[in-house]
């Protein structure tokens, strides 16, 4: 089973939809960018505002670095991602706790939040291999059949 | 959750992504430092303020769970 990505700006991503019972936001559009770089996943500010859920529900994990800004990762209630496969099915991911990263500081105000990351914990929970070749525009997230 | 409403919506999604990688060179020119809300392959609303944003969507009557919201800067950006 495969997730196809695009490749927007140098970087590929992809779209998922984020569902809690928890919440009250429903069905939530998440544009990802897949990270090999980022050892963390969460949801960033973009996509954060949209959810309009309440910092009240989520609690401070740690402080970390990223593109010489400060950001908290705060950690939510439990929540499914669902994405789209190859054969136009959904496959669902299961979040203990749903991750999203706020800004402490940033080098400068005209510089953006930082997107929603897949990271390599996430490929590794889920025993996702990213294949990625740009110049022939063919880029997908493959996860192991049982 | 119906997996047709499911997939309806990503691929609604998937089309918002590739119209927005299509139109960045343009997007970048005409919303230089504004945060974008994308819906079926349309510019809906901008603001430089990402709370202002939300605030015209809602007026709007849009969900912002369900737009794509992107920041547009001709700064590259790199993680």
């Amino acid at each position: 089973m495969r997730i196809p990505l695009i490749l927007v700006d140098g970087t590929p991503r992809v779209n998922a939809i984020l569902f809690s019972n928890r919440y009250h936001f429903g069905l939530a559009r998440i544009t990802f960018v897949v990270d090999t770089g980022s050892n963390a996943t969460f949801i960033g500010e973009e996509d954060f505002a949209g959810l309009q859920i309440s910092m009240d529900t989520l609690h401070k994990e740690e402080a970390f670095k990223m593109a010489g800004s400060k950001y908290n990762l705060l950690l939510g209630k439990e929540g499914t991602l669902l994405f789209k496969t190859n054969e136009n099915k959904t496959t669902r991911i299961e979040l203990p706790n749903i991750p999203i990263a706020k800004t402490i500081s940033k080098k400068a105000l005209d510089i953006e939040g930082i997107p929603s990351i897949l990271g390599t914990d996430f490929l590794e929970k889920n025993k996702l291999t990213l294949y990625f070749n740009p110049s022939k525009d063919l880029m997908y997230l493959e996860k192991e059949e049982y | 959750m119906q997996e047709a409403q499911i997939l309806k919506m990503l691929t609604t999604f998937d089309l918002d992504l590739e119209w927005f990688k299509e139109n960045l060179t343009s997007l970048k020119e005409n919303y230089d430092q504004n945060y974008v809300a994308i819906e079926n392959t349309e510019v809906i609303v901008h603001d430089k303020n990402i709370d202002n944003l939300i605030t015209k969507l809602k007026q709007l009557g849009k969900d912002p769970s369900k737009v794509f919201i992107q920041f547009v800067s001709k700064v590259k950006s790199i993680f």
